[in-house]
């Protein structure tokens, strides 16, 4: 099986495990104890937690540690709503749900919910996005650094530029981008981010928020103070020190990454679209392990479950959508596609075991399914 | 330099080594989505995930439909008392629990107060039990919920949740039971206890750090308001990508703890008090809380004549808990011991030890030969 689906996850980087391991073997004490074995433990989450800010070229105070990327865009979202007393909340069009549905629940009490626009090529609108300053003081605007879709990487230092002496508090979700573009707080200018260590070849249920000094986050999880009481519960080490050693693997080798997987990208998208694929956001800066497609009239999930009786794993998108699965992506429409283009999306993300060999054969395969398409009903649904 | 003797199994314990096995394949190899619907790597992880599920609900005799994942008991702790609170406030606005409680009860409670609610605290008797009459009188028409914990996490007591459970359906009252210190130490029953709220952890039971999991009872239904948002994973009640590998941890734990519990607690109960036995001949030695109603792997005893710093002193070779460890930050006295009615002087020289799976005979003898050596002025001679 090939797999082919980074964008959902990724496999955990075999040095990251070698990283983990001694903390199930060997290092088990909590973090909080007082004796000598768990004030070890407290040295390596420390010491993972200022190796993270040195990628990120923050203090390590200004890390806080979540269970993941979605707890960490909640704790912003209601920390910093409650903690700011903000009166309006500013989301990007094609927001994660672990945004958007924190975002709504906040409008059905007290905040007013606004969406910055999208536009066809895959981008926010920013210039048809009024920004009424008395409107904006004290709000909160939360937009993400590169699209789990479309793989599209967001211009968020204009978008922090635009906002300057607004009295907003920024944030932005670079739960995608890590390891693949650079994640530099200060340069971005923005107040809180969000990273996640599962899209970076880390473990699964572990994640940060990273906020500005400045930044007044109530906490949403309390009990016991941790985390400098921004969010408790005993620290899980090892997913801690996993975490910290695949940032920094991600960091390090993150030029090395775009050489592997940006030409076997271009080579598939290349072929896609001799073959008449529309590619979502073609001409768009995007990261470079990401394919967003679709052929007239096919359906996006016909396509995942054909590649995957053919053993490839792709996704027809995001894959965090679990109870709607059949909806056609919000993040397409957000864009301005129709319906029926929108359900034709097939999302191919490409990762460090990716190989020309399986990108040929997956062109091979997709040749033989345009075929077995082309002699169905049109929107062959599944 | 030899490591430390490890007897603080209440503060968290190292990941059994069947556990370990049971989650190497979910992190190297098998570390799809369990959310993505569209590949045969989700669906395994997806697998994995309600293998566990089943496992966790075996233990406490509840159905796996029951069992919602979060990073751990404090999480759960907060998604319950929270969620209960806010989606019940209709109904009444005030709480009732206990002084002895973990801090994650007390500050998430302390929170609700905050927004309006009104808690009520019970005081234990001095064998750290509470007084179910005094339960019965504090109820009111207007009471929504009583959060218990089934076995205090620094004395060890076990409170009889049972008959706590029959007066709160009997009076139409929710009931949280905090057993994250009970779970494969006493029998926990759902059904015939009549619990409809129930935090859990895994590294408690050998399981690994950062998973946990709530039990919320579907007949007669409790209802909850979300306090994560996102994907709408685990029924809408925690969004999150769910951490494959923990949670296949925790189940394995969970297995192994319905499996082995019983033989288990005599072994450890053996030790326990082979423990306890070789302290008498210090002086002015007590035990705080009750003996009977105790699980057997917790000692939790005041040196009255002793200072803490040379307690300190003589324990620098024994990982014990002077307090919680989740409060050891600070230096004040047990709060739980305070509660009890204990002086300061005893409060601040309680040690809790606690045994657990790997503890060996030999762990006692030297630690019992340790503290007689090192504490030689105040053993009685004989």
């Amino acid at each position: 099986m090939h797999y082919m689906d980074h964008n959902a996850t990724t496999p955990l980087d075999p040095n990251v495990w070698e990283a983990m391991l001694p903390y199930y073997q060997y290092y088990y004490a909590n973090a909080s104890s007082r004796h000598r074995l768990g004030m070890q433990q407290r040295d390596a989450v420390e010491s993972a937690r200022e190796r993270i800010a040195n990628v990120l070229r923050v203090e390590p105070v200004q890390i806080i540690f979540t269970s993941g990327g979605t707890e960490a865009n909640n704790l912003f979202l209601y920390g910093a709503s409650y903690g700011r007393m903000a009166k309006s909340i500013w989301v990007g069009a094609y927001e994660h749900p672990s945004i958007m549905e924190p975002a709504k629940t906040l409008a059905r009490k007290e905040w007013q919910f606004k969406v910055i626009p999208g536009q066809q090529d895959g981008t926010l609108d920013l210039d048809a996005w009024q920004i009424d300053k008395t409107l904006m003081k004290d709000s909160i605007v939360s937009a993400m650094l590169v699209n789990n879709e479309t793989g599209v990487i967001f211009d968020i230092k204009k978008l922090a530029e635009r906002l300057e002496n607004s009295g907003t508090c920024l944030h932005t979700d670079a739960t995608q981008a890590i390891g693949k573009i650079p994640v530099d707080f200060e340069a971005l200018g923005v107040d809180a981010l969000t990273l996640s260590a599962h899209k970076c070849y880390g473990p699964k249920g572990i994640g940060a928020l990273v906020v500005s000094k400045r930044l007044d986050i109530a906490p949403q999880i309390i009990g016991g103070g941790h985390e400098r009481g921004r969010r408790s519960g005993t620290e899980p080490v090892p997913l801690i020190v996993g975490f910290a050693e695949a940032v920094e693997r991600a960091e390090m080798q993150r030029e090395a990454w775009v050489h592997h997987v940006k030409p076997l990208r271009d080579k598939l998208e290349h072929e896609l679209k001799s073959l008449g694929a529309m590619v979502f956001a073609e001409n768009t800066e995007r990261v470079a392990n990401t394919t967003y497609f679709g052929f007239d009239g096919i359906h996006g999930d016909s396509w995942v479950i054909f590649l995957d009786e053919g053993e490839f794993a792709v996704s027809s998108g995001s894959a965090c959508s679990t109870h709607k699965s059949v909806n056609a992506s919000s993040v397409l429409q957000a864009m301005g596609y129709q319906r029926e283009r929108a359900e034709t999306a097939v999302r191919i993300s490409l990762g460090w075991a990716t190989t020309v060999d399986a990108v040929e054969a997956l062109l091979v395969l997709i040749k033989q399914g345009l075929t077995k398409f082309s002699k169905m009903p049109a929107m062959y649904l599944v | 330099m030899s490591r430390p003797i490890y007897l603080d199994y209440s503060a968290t314990t190292p990941v059994d080594p069947k556990v370990a096995e049971m989650m190497i394949p979910y992190l190297t190899e098998q570390f799809g989505n369990p959310a993505s619907r569209s590949h045969a790597y989700g669906w395994e992880s997806e697998e994995a995930v309600e293998e566990a599920r089943k496992n966790v609900a075996a233990l406490i005799n509840a159905d796996a439909k029951e069992i919602v994942w979060t990073s751990g008991a404090t999480e759960s702790i907060n998604l319950a008392l929270k969620g209960a609170a806010h989606f019940y406030k209709e109904k009444g606005k005030h709480l009732i629990s206990v002084k002895t409680e973990h801090k994650a009860t007390l500050d998430t409670l302390s929170e609700l107060e905050h927004e309006g609610f009104e808690v009520s605290y019970l005081t234990p008797k001095a064998d750290g039990l509470i007084d179910i009459n005094e339960l019965i009188s504090i109820i009111r028409p207007d009471t929504l919920l009583v959060s218990i914990m089934f076995v205090n996490n620094e004395i060890g007591v076990i409170q009889d949740i049972p008959a706590i459970g029959a007066l709160c359906r009997s009076k139409g009252v929710l009931l949280h039971v905090d057993s994250a210190q009970a779970c494969g130490k006493v029998d926990i029953d759902v059904m015939t206890m009549n619990i409809d709220l129930m935090s859990m952890s895994a590294h408690k039971v050998y399981g690994p750090k950062g998973i946990g999991a709530l039990y919320v009872r579907r007949k007669p239904r409790v209802r909850l308001e979300a306090q994560m948002h996102g994907g709408g994973h685990e029924r809408g009640m925690r969004s999150g990508t769910l951490p494959t590998h923990q949670i296949v941890g925790m189940g394995e734990a969970f297995r192994i703890a319905r499996e082995e519990m019983n033989i288990e607690n005599q072994r450890i109960r053996y030790l326990r008090d082979r423990l306890w036995n070789g302290l008498q001949s210090i002086k002015a030695i007590s035990l705080n809380g009750s003996f009977d109603k105790r699980v057997p792997h917790n000692l939790n005893v005041s040196f009255n004549e002793i200072e803490s710093a040379s307690l300190m002193m003589a324990l620098k070779d024994i990982a014990v808990s002077s307090s919680s460890a989740c409060t050891s930050a600070s230096s004040e006295p047990s709060y739980v011991l305070r509660a009890l009615g204990c002086s300061d002087q005893l409060a601040y020289s309680a040690i809790r030890f606690s045994v657990g799976r790997f503890t060996t005979e030999s762990d006692i003898d030297h630690t019992v030969k340790l503290l007689k050596k090192n504490l030689q002025s105040f053993v009685m001679s004989v």
